[in-house]
């Protein structure tokens, strides 16, 4: 391999490198941003906004699961809920669509606390998360 | 006599074949009593909103012993085959799993599947395997428990979303409630940013360093020689040695060629004239070679 060829797979690895840095700094909107941009706003009060969308609530968790990663998912019968790592996102059914509420991590737990509790943090009375896991004779 | 024998006969075939049979745990094998209790609640809460009855059946051969869990909205340990009022279900929806836990010293694997059985009608295992909560995978492992929990859970959104159901609404809590309760949220769930796309940039550090390292071996290098390939034009040196020649077992030295222009170094050539007189025969190589002879 000549100088020559060295310098040009140099520049090729690093202008792809750069590339695929970009795109991954830029392409996170963080799921406010998505939320944003693809649902209808209903309402706010400081960082707790309300979405709508004619979409069944699994459609959207999909949606929202799928372009934002959460880190943690809980589910009950009553909806969907999202952590991140400084939101909790709520989604659950309203009419023939769907309600999609984003608060920050605080007020989001305590919204959603007789469904959260246990899991996400502290707080009696509604059980503190799954105690089982069957005898441990499995591999 | 007689009866006595074939009592105690009946015993030791009905002892052997309670050995042979395996064995069959009561116990739940995957969540503890208030664990189950607390799923079975939920689930009667999405039968008396929905009518619809859930539950699950988890059959568990653990290292050649059968164990279960089971229960629906009826109540822990009761499924919905064996439950009294099934009657009252508009439909009914089940999660169903089979997991082999082998020994420590089996080569065999742990293995495990589920399914969604919904009668008549209603939501599929695909269905619950686009929501990503469980897994075989995640059956196998140490957290069995919290899939089985989370799959059971979203039986009634299954549900709603398939239209066997109507869906069931939540609202905000007052947020006094958990403080009251001293709630608050613990285990920061990590940066949103390097789940997202920490792989992204891992993967653009490798290439970014691949390409210093590159451009480093680059710069080290000496530079690039013209290339002399087979098709450049041969150059001619300004130095011709003479021909030579191997005669007999004689050592090779040059062949004398008086008269040949360009014979011999440049200022150092013959002088002009005839050569020195040597006796013929010390001089092997002014014979004739015939090998030499041009023919004709």
């Amino acid at each position: 391999m000549n100088r020559r060829t060295k310098f040009f797979v140099a520049g090729g690895l690093g202008g792809v490198g750069l590339i695929v840095l970009l795109v991954a700094i830029l392409g996170t909107g963080g799921v406010r941003g998505h939320l944003q941009d693809n649902y209808q706003r209903v309402s706010s009060n400081g960082d707790s906004i309300v979405y709508t969308s004619s979409s069944k609530p699994k459609a959207v968790y999909e949606s929202i699961r799928s372009a934002v990663k959460p880190a943690d998912v809980q589910v009950d019968p009553q909806g969907y809920f999202m952590r991140y790592s400084s939101d909790i996102v709520a989604v659950t059914a309203s009419g023939t669509g769907s309600r999609i509420y984003i608060d920050d991590e605080r007020r989001g737990y305590a919204h959603w606390f007789p469904f959260v509790a246990g899991y996400w943090g502290t707080g009696g009375g509604y059980g503190e998360g799954i105690r089982g896991g069957g005898p441990g004779a499995g591999k | 006599m007689r009866r006595a024998l074939a009592g105690a006969g009946i015993a030791v075939v009905s002892a052997i074949v309670l050995l042979a049979a395996p064995a069959t745990a009561t116990a739940d094998v995957i969540f503890d009593q208030a664990d189950a209790d607390d799923l079975a609640a939920t689930l009667d809460e999405a039968f008396q909103a929905q009518g619809v009855c859930y539950g699950w059946q988890i059959n568990v051969d653990n290292v050649g012993m059968n164990e279960y869990s089971t229960g629906s909205n009826f109540g822990a340990g009761v499924a919905l085959s064996e439950a009294d009022d099934i009657s009252r279900c508009d439909a009914r929806i089940e999660f169903q799993a089979d997991i082999r836990w082998t020994s420590e010293s089996s080569e065999i694997e742990d293995s495990a599947s589920y399914r969604v059985d919904s009668l008549p009608s209603g939501p599929t295992t695909a269905d619950l395997d686009s929501l990503e909560l469980v897994s075989e995978d995640g059956l196998v492992s140490d957290d069995v428990d919290v899939d089985v929990y989370k799959a059971v859970s979203a039986l009634p959104l299954l549900a709603a979303d398939a239209g066997v159901a109507e869906p069931m609404e939540a609202s905000p809590a007052p947020e006094t409630a958990a403080e009251s309760a001293g709630g608050a949220p613990t285990n920061s769930p990590g940066s949103d940013f390097w789940r997202e796309a920490g792989g992204a940039v891992l993967f653009s550090a490798v290439l970014l360093v691949g390409g210093g390292v590159f451009a480093f071996w680059a710069l080290r290098s000496p530079a690039a020689r013209r290339r002399t390939g087979p098709t450049s034009k041969p150059e001619t040196p300004a130095y011709v040695p003479p021909e030579w020649s191997v005669g007999g077992d004689q050592p090779t030295r040059p062949t004398r060629q008086p008269g040949r222009p360009g014979a011999g170094p440049p200022g150092a050539g013959q002088p002009d004239g005839p050569p020195p007189a040597t006796p013929p025969g010390d001089r092997p190589d002014d014979s004739p070679n015939p090998d030499s002879r041009p023919e004709t």
